[in-house]
């Protein structure tokens, strides 16, 4: 009963994490995106998570923000600024910092839902969606292995750094960075051989079957999360939010 | 060649990998049931692809037969529920998100009920003592947790025989002892690739001493360690 319990507040967070994200795309100007930064901080602050933690992961945005960059420069439009000699529209502006917001606030929504209920939790909550389970179990997969791929990741690096006289220049330390990323999907190709040749050794011919027990026939309560998620998504429609 | 009361007989088994490098040459032996056996060799002999063979993970040319029946991939199914197979790494062996949904991969790939699944999982944690780690994530375990792990999830198909790939490498003393403690206690055929000598002397009576793909000693494991000659020729001292 317990773990129904628990199984139902991670689907539930899942479920919000879900409508949080559509509704992101509802924010159409940088104000609005204030309101969502605020809001999602206030909730991170409530779950307890340092905020100096919280935004310096959020910086993983920040490669998908940069993609928003040249729309500075190209959004049609009277220029109020100049860089490199390139005239910025007031409405380029506005929509990078849309698009930048959209960014990280979907970061930090999917963040807030880990740091909630934790990342098997959530894999499990997407089971009880009733996604495919050849999917689930990749996802299983990617969890499991994520800890020894980083871990790997920083022998390597370990390895790189006590081998080096002087900090080495930027373009060095890309290529070098290059070839760490290279060796660690060689190693972990040969991992995944490794693990294909364990799961076989022991009867699994049918593909990949993680998890040994079913997920949970739905009650009411999962109905009614269904309910829930079908009611924002017809509100989202209704208000006619670009999906 | 299959005699009475033989577990697993191999015979000339012989295998090359794509690239053409030849890691089995003829090799043939026999095991009794209940029998610990050390398999010896230096690094690259074809320890470990030996193993592979024996649960039909690879298949070279000559005959094994586990229990009397023909390894073959029409038996592959009933011969896999025989015979355990742990890899080196335990994080290879380790895929499922917690220890019991590990160890009960195995039962479920057989098609057991629910019930036996769980009988078997809950017997297989505690021969090797880690019944309260059930629920644990394998990555928050320590190195002798997961070796012990990882034989659990063979121990819960009830394998006649276990193949066990250096199941004490890298390990601390205390953690060590614990594996050779449950390996003690097993009552299963076993066959253990090991490089560590003094495993070897404490757990089994025979030896098979394999390299560059040949099977060049199948004895007596005293003997065979007090042969410095025979030590030093196939690389298991220097």
């Amino acid at each position: 009963m317990a773990r129904r319990g628990a199984g139902l507040k991670s689907t539930a967070v899942l479920a919000c994490a879900i409508l949080g994200l559509l509704s992101i795309k509802g924010l159409r100007t940088p104000q609005e995106i204030v309101w969502g930064l605020s809001a999602v901080a206030a909730l991170s602050f409530l779950a307890g998570i340092p905020p100096l933690i919280f935004w310096r992961r959020s910086l993983l945005a920040l490669p998908f923000c940069l993609v928003a960059f040249p729309l500075l420069f190209t959004h049609p439009g009277p220029p109020v600024a100049e860089l490199f000699g390139w005239g910025i529209s007031a409405g380029g502006l506005s929509q990078v910092a849309v698009i930048g917001g959209q960014c990280l606030l979907c970061f930090q929504v999917m963040q807030l839902a880990v740091c909630l209920k934790g990342p098997y939790e959530l894999v499990e909550a997407v089971a009880r969606l009733g996604c495919p389970s050849r999917l689930v179990d990749v996802l299983r997969l990617c969890l499991r292995y994520l800890g020894l791929v980083m871990e790997e990741l920083g022998r390597l690096r370990r390895a790189r750094q006590s081998r080096a006289r002087k900090e080495p220049g930027l373009l060095f330390r890309a290529r070098v960075t290059g070839n760490l990323v290279a060796t660690l999907f060689l190693r972990s190709l040969e991992r995944a051989e490794r693990v294909e040749l364990a799961m076989k050794s022991r009867g699994a011919q049918r593909g990949l079957r993680l998890s040994s027990s079913s997920p949970s026939p739905w009650g009411v309560a999962e109905f009614v999360l269904l309910g829930l998620t079908l009611t924002g998504l017809v509100g989202a429609w209704w208000n006619d939010w670009p999906w | 060649m299959t005699g009475p009361g033989s577990l697993l007989t191999v015979e000339e088994l012989s295998f090359g990998y794509p690239s053409g490098e030849q890691a089995l040459r003829g090799v043939s032996f026999r095991l009794a049931a209940g029998e610990k056996v050390a398999l010896l060799g230096p690094n690259g002999a074809g320890k470990s692809t030996l193993l592979l063979h024996l649960n039909g993970v690879e298949f070279g040319q000559g005959r094994i037969l586990v229990g009397g029946e023909l390894l073959s991939r029409d038996s592959i199914e009933r011969v896999r529920g025989q015979v355990g197979l742990v890899f080196q790494n335990p994080d290879d062996q380790l895929f499922c998100p917690t220890v019991g949904e590990d160890v009960a991969f195995g039962p479920c790939c057989m098609g057991d009920s629910p019930e036996t699944v769980e009988a078997e999982v809950s017997q297989a944690l505690r021969a090797v003592g880690l019944e309260s780690l059930r629920e644990r994530f394998p990555q928050h375990l320590s190195g002798g947790e997961k070796k012990r792990a990882a034989l659990a999830t063979v121990l819960s198909m009830r394998p006649s025989l276990l193949a066990l790939d250096e199941p004490t490498a890298g390990l601390d003393a205390r953690a060590r002892r614990s594996i050779i403690e449950v390996l003690k206690g097993l009552p299963q055929a076993m066959l253990v690739i090991t490089h560590d000598l003094e495993l070897a002397r404490e757990l089994f009576t025979r030896a098979l001493i394999l390299d560059e793909g040949c099977l060049v000693y199948d004895g007596p494991l005293s003997a065979a360690l007090d042969d410095e000659e025979l030590l030093r020729r196939h690389g298991l001292t220097a």
